[in-house]
């Protein structure tokens, strides 16, 4: 088993078993919140943020544990069995999800622009998801992407997974230009 | 707002019947009153009729021209909300929930507008059966116009997840040796699932990309045809 495999498992259980969980939390309360508040029409803008923001949050959730946690699980696993290699390709999902992770970014800043503007209580839910968004989200998101970058180009499992989708590349590409010049 | 400007005064009843105007449905002395309560100008293209915040002091009522109606989103780009034209009204909402403006209306070439006056308008719908109906109608067609955007909206969201949905799988399956088809079969209710959406609606986006020659569907296989214009579906360049 490679070295940086239970690196992954321990990040992979933080972010999807506790951090997610959490967060969906958070949503919960701010929904329940948000029908037994009799002034909630006035935060109907900032409601429908908040609604953008869960969607693009669960969408990504949902990629990310379907998906993207497995195939990082997949390729260490690797290791084990030398015959076989994934298809998978890590830096291509990295993208991807950085790119909704930068939506749901753009969708903490404007909520939180709006909660300013409404001068929302400290203890006010909106304010807590704004938080963990920020002090926890962000900042689990980032060392994830580091951890990932690193293990890119230093980690074996890694570049024999890179190898193996270059060598399809290839392949599909002479397949593709056979087929082209007949 | 410019009630005392009356640079030029149409008769309403000519008006009403030339342009089938929300008012044509008022009998001749209504019509004869309502000239008597309103004052008429005329704005140059571009000019701003009413803007977003303002308390409303009339009815605006469109004699010929055509007037956009716009608010700006949270990004600052501007968004057309509709377009008006002659024999139309305009700020009847703020007007009858007394409540400021929402939106701002820009006349888009040079038109000639009546302002109603307010109290007298709303006495007039208090008291016409017709106008009054004609009012609910109004806001009914204008409840409809907005509920179809936002399915339209919601829809295009679809459109774009259904296109994120087939990245994701290209990136975590690849591609089979043509280098085009996704190395993966899952039925449109697992891509579904992904999406976040309907099978149905599935269905219909995967269609739609089959026919825009964006993707090419065969059974369970998705082949990416044009994989730039996927991307670009999907919208994820932030």
């Amino acid at each position: 088993m490679c070295t940086h495999a239970s690196t992954a498992e321990n990040a992979i259980a933080k972010i999807g078993h506790k951090l997610y969980p959490f967060i969906a939390d958070q949503f919960a309360e701010l929904h329940k919140y948000n029908e037994n508040d009799p002034n909630s029409h006035r935060l109907s803008l900032l409601f429908e943020l908040v609604e953008n923001l869960q969607h693009e949050f669960e969408s990504l959730r949902n990629y990310e544990v379907k998906l993207v946690f497995p195939s990082v699980q997949l390729v260490f696993n690797t290791k084990d069995n030398p015959d076989f290699t994934p298809s998978v390709n890590i830096h291509e999902l990295q993208l991807l999800t950085q790119k909704k992770e930068a939506l749901i970014r753009n969708l903490i800043n404007e909520i939180a622009l709006e909660a300013d503007a409404l001068k929302l209580q400290k203890g006010h839910p909106i304010n807590a998801v704004i938080f963990v968004f920020t002090d926890s989200f962000f900042p689990e998101k980032e060392a994830w992407h580091n951890m990932l970058g690193k293990w890119n180009k230093t980690c074996t499992c890694f570049a024999k997974a890179n190898n193996a989708l270059a060598n399809q590349d290839k392949l599909s590409g002479y397949l593709n230009h056979l087929h082209g010049t007949k | 707002m410019r009630l005392n400007q009356n640079e030029f005064l149409p008769s309403c009843a000519v008006c009403a019947k030339a342009t089938h105007s929300f008012f044509s449905i008022l009998d001749k002395e209504n019509l004869e009153e309502l000239n008597l309560n309103k004052s008429c100008t005329t704005f140059k293209k571009g000019q701003v009729i009413f803007s977003e915040n303002a308390l409303p002091l009339g009815l605006f009522c469109v004699s010929n021209g055509k007037i956009k109606l716009s608010t700006t989103g949270p990004d600052g780009k501007e968004q057309i909300l509709r377009l008006v034209k002659g024999g139309d009204i305009i700020g009847y909402r703020s007007l009858l929930s007394n409540d400021r403006y929402h939106c701002n209306a820009i006349a888009l070439e040079d038109s000639n507008i009546c302002i109603v006056d307010k109290a007298y308008f709303m006495n007039l719908a208090m008291s016409n059966n017709k106008l009054c109906f004609a009012l609910f109608k109004k806001i009914s067609d204008d409840l409809k116009t907005a509920e179809d955007h936002i399915v339209s909206l919601s829809q295009k969201n679809v459109r774009e997840r259904v296109a994120e949905a087939l990245l994701f799988l290209k990136a975590t399956y690849g591609y089979e040796k043509d280098g085009q088809t996704i190395n993966v079969q899952l039925s449109r209710e697992e891509i579904a699932d992904f999406v976040g959406t309907s099978t149905e609606s599935t269905i219909r986006l995967l269609s739609e990309f089959n026919t825009g020659k964006i993707i090419e569907l065969t059974g369970k296989k998705i082949k990416i045809i044009n994989y730039d214009k996927l991307s670009k579906t999907a919208n994820l360049s932030y």
